[in-house]
């Protein structure tokens, strides 16, 4: 065989690609009619990509818990993060990096870590500055746990700088939003929200966004805990504070707020018996401490700041995944989300447990700024990683995983659901369906305790993570892979291209 | 000649033998070719995690840390850290030198540069160890927070004590029966290591313990590790054991029975 035609083939082995199908007016009318509970084909345009670059293709990381920033002012430009350790072994935590909006991926070290760690990082979040400038992260750093605020400059990347150095301890799970102040009091200023739980907070009011109205100087960087929980908890809230900006200086939160417990955490016997989903709001850019945002006086509320969404739900919090749940440590999942269009319009999910579902979730809508709430408009049984965005045309995504079937035929299968009419209906898009008890895990969490879904102008980018073995089967609308694999034989290969890998938990880009 | 290596190249995880092919030039697009540039071919891996023990006869991105000039052809040992990752690699060197000044231990390595980095991480875990110890665990028991933490959540009203975070480190106490003394200086015919029996990602790389399981055990002063220390100031134990080169099996071919000397 000529060596050309054999290289060709070897080339069809390692990147195997079903491309999306075009959309017709008719099938786009079709979809419409059939979005309620429907499974939507891929649009025109639809790309789901493993992120793992060919020069890994040795690697069997568990890449899970990942997140992603698309650039605003060049969404060419993606940062994606998840627990990966640097491949190189150096002193740096890696990021994954493309250039040319998702379709490649590079790995590349900037994020301060310890020399050798396995993890890379602990918790890590990253966003870029609404002008594209800087990008900014949140982390639990490898080595010392301590909740550390970062920044670089883009589009060099070099390593990153630490904004409150040496780091705070006893926070956990820090959730970065960043933006820039178009105009009026302030303008060009980078104004970043970290959300935490932070064990350090007095009486036990734990959840905190940790912000900074001016964070591109320094360091020292201007950063202020403030503390948004306001009622009495159990000793502690829920790890999850979700920030999110609209440009006129809106910010919301939303959190759990952990009032009663029962079980013990070291046992896996913990369960969360009554939290509620609180949503905070701050009208001028965070300046106000998060209370623009206040329930009515009694009886109808408690007149405090942070609106009740739901009282009293339960759900397990987990120290290790099981069968049951798909090797997934379960500890609720929290989203929130505002129409770029419309700071009153927002978008809220979260998860409860119910009968049959160790979680299930809720999504719903409030239109005055989260006053008042509308009635479920997504009720989705055992799923996690719940992740909301809204796009210019004021389309809603969620994006999802699910467990389904049982035992071996167990899988994950991760969603990502759209409307276009406030809720009222949705299409369905199936990213990924997995075997949900391969890989056997090598930590928790499994796929991680969130994954991410951004919208920049009409497009939605997302990222989750999933078993990655190499079967069209478990990508229905088709995957793009970097790292050497060959798709007839189920079989991930080294960076020789002939020998064996084992699968393992990679992050997935996708772009719609 | 060898030579000893700098704290520099000490700290180096990808070590290579390899051949400068192009001088101010890149193998990956997104690397900007410049004077601190050069394409080498690797020739032979010496130290290397596993994702690039295969990296032998490839052409890679090697970026020059200090003021060092290479010349093409020129054949060099480069003491390296991987900074990106795409189609190609790209590593920062942070010194390289003549092969024949290669250091001997280095030049004595074996032919698994996998294993080669794991002996030279596990030599630096003994170096800095207090106590190197080996025996046979006998017993494993929660600290007495970890205790209260148990009897406060099986009371009716429960309420943590703590913090509850996925990420807590769930710490147990293992009793080791000493058999020898390695390193150090251990008076005691047993011994208490603190480990995290939790497998969060903060975690899972520590040991392990469980009882029956022998072995080396290369130990630190709980009092010197902070993050030991902070979590459980009463009731530490004595050690800490969370590096995955602190336990050792017997059965392990080389490696510790090497540093210990038996």
């Amino acid at each position: 065989m000529p060596a050309r035609k054999k290289a060709k083939q070897a080339a069809a082995k390692k990147t195997t690609r079903r491309p999306a199908k075009k959309t017709t007016k008719k099938a786009a009318k079709t979809r419409a009619t059939t979005a309620a509970g429907g499974i939507g084909q891929a649009p025109a345009g639809f790309l789901l990509v493993n992120m793992i670059p060919q020069s890994l293709s040795g690697e069997t990381n568990q890449d899970s818990e990942p997140h992603l920033t698309v650039n605003p002012a060049n969404p060419k430009m993606i940062i994606g993060t998840a627990f990966s350790p640097n491949p190189g072994g150096g002193a740096l935590g890696p990021v994954y990096k493309s250039l040319d909006e998702g379709a490649t991926w590079t790995v590349n070290a900037i994020v301060p870590s310890q020399a050798g760690s396995l993890i890379g990082t602990g918790d890590i979040t990253t966003s870029f500055n609404r002008t594209g400038t800087k990008l900014y992260g949140g982390i639990l750093r490898a080595g010392t746990g301590a909740l550390t605020f970062l920044r670089t400059n883009v589009p060099a990347f070099p390593p990153m700088t630490i904004l409150n150095p040496p780091g705070r301890p006893s926070a956990d799970q820090p959730f970065t939003h960043a933006t820039t102040v178009a105009s009026g009091a302030g303008a060009g200023q980078d104004r970043v929200y970290i959300g935490d739980n932070d064990f350090a907070a007095p009486g036990g009011k734990t959840q905190t966004i940790d912000e900074s109205l001016n964070a591109a100087v320094g360091p020292p960087t201007p950063f202020s805990s403030v503390r948004v929980e306001k009622r009495t908890t159990v000793g502690q809230d829920g790890p999850q504070c979700r920030p999110v900006a609209h440009p006129n200086g809106t910010v919301y939160g939303a959190f759990y707020g952990w009032r009663a417990l029962t079980g013990s955490f070291p046992a896996n016997t913990l369960v969360i018996t009554s939290a509620d989903v609180v949503v905070v709001r701050d009208d001028n850019w965070g300046a106000g401490g998060f209370v623009n945002l206040k329930e009515p006086p009694p009886p109808a509320g408690d007149g405090l700041a942070g609106v009740r969404v739901v009282r009293g739900i339960s759900f397990p919090f987990m120290r290790n995944g099981n069968a049951a749940t798909g090797q997934q440590r379960i500890g609720g999942t929290i989203s929130i989300a505002v129409n770029p269009n419309n700071s009153k319009d927002v978008f809220l999910a979260w998860g409860a447990s119910a009968t049959g579902s160790f979680l299930t979730i809720h999504v719903r809508r409030s239109t005055n700024a989260g006053a008042t709430w509308s009635n479920d408009l997504l009720v989705i049984p055992k799923a996690t990683n719940a992740a909301l965005a809204i796009n210019s045309a004021g389309v809603v995504g969620i994006l999802y995983q699910q467990v389904v079937g049982t035992g071996v035929a167990q899988r994950w299968v991760t969603h990502l659901q759209r409307s276009g009419n406030g809720g009222v209906t949705w299409t369905d898009l199936v990213l990924a369906t997995v075997p949900a008890t391969t890989p056997v895990k090598t930590f928790d969490p499994y796929i991680g305790d969130y994954d991410h879904l951004v919208a920049v102008g009409a497009k939605f980018y997302g990222i989750f993570s999933a078993n990655n073995t190499p079967n069209l089967a478990n990508f229905p609308n088709g995957v793009v892979y970097r790292r050497n694999a060959n798709f007839a034989t189920h079989t991930l290969l080294n960076v020789n291209n002939v020998s064996p890998v084992a699968p393992s938990i990679d992050p997935f880009f996708f772009k719609v | 000649m060898p030579t000893k290596t700098n704290a520099d190249s000490e700290e180096a995880r990808f070590v290579f033998k390899g051949t400068v092919q192009k001088l101010k030039a890149a193998t990956m697009s997104e690397i900007s070719a410049d004077q601190r540039t050069a394409i080498v071919r690797v020739d032979e891996v010496i130290h290397a995690p596993e994702v690039l023990s295969q990296y032998a006869g490839q052409n890679i991105t090697v970026i020059m840390g200090g003021k060092k000039k290479l010349r093409k052809g020129q054949q060099s040992v480069f003491y390296s850290n991987g900074v990106l990752f795409g189609d190609s690699v790209a590593v920062e060197a942070v010194d390289y030198h003549e092969i024949e000044k290669m250091p001997a231990a280095m030049a004595a390595a074996g032919a698994d540069p996998v294993k080669n980095l794991a002996h030279r991480d596990l030599q630096r875990r003994y170096d800095s160890a207090d106590v190197v110890l080996s025996g046979r665990v006998v017993a494993v028991r929660m600290p007495s927070d970890v205790v209260a933490a148990f009897a406060s959540s099986t009371a009716a009203d429960a309420s943590p004590i703590g913090p509850i975070s996925e990420h807590n480190p769930d710490w147990r106490i293992s009793e080791i029966q000493v058999e020898q003394v390695h390193k150090g200086s251990h008076k005691s015919k047993t011994a208490e290591i603190r480990f995290p029996s939790s497998t969060d990602v903060m975690w899972h790389e520590a040991p392990k313990f469980h009882t029956g399981q022998e072995g080396f055990f290369i130990l630190h002063k709980s009092s010197r590790v902070e993050k030991a220390a902070r979590s459980a100031p009463t009731d530490a134990g004595e050690y800490v054991a969370f590096d995955p080169a602190d336990y050792q099996p017997f059965d392990e071919a080389d490696g510790i029975r090497n540093l210990v000397g038996s």
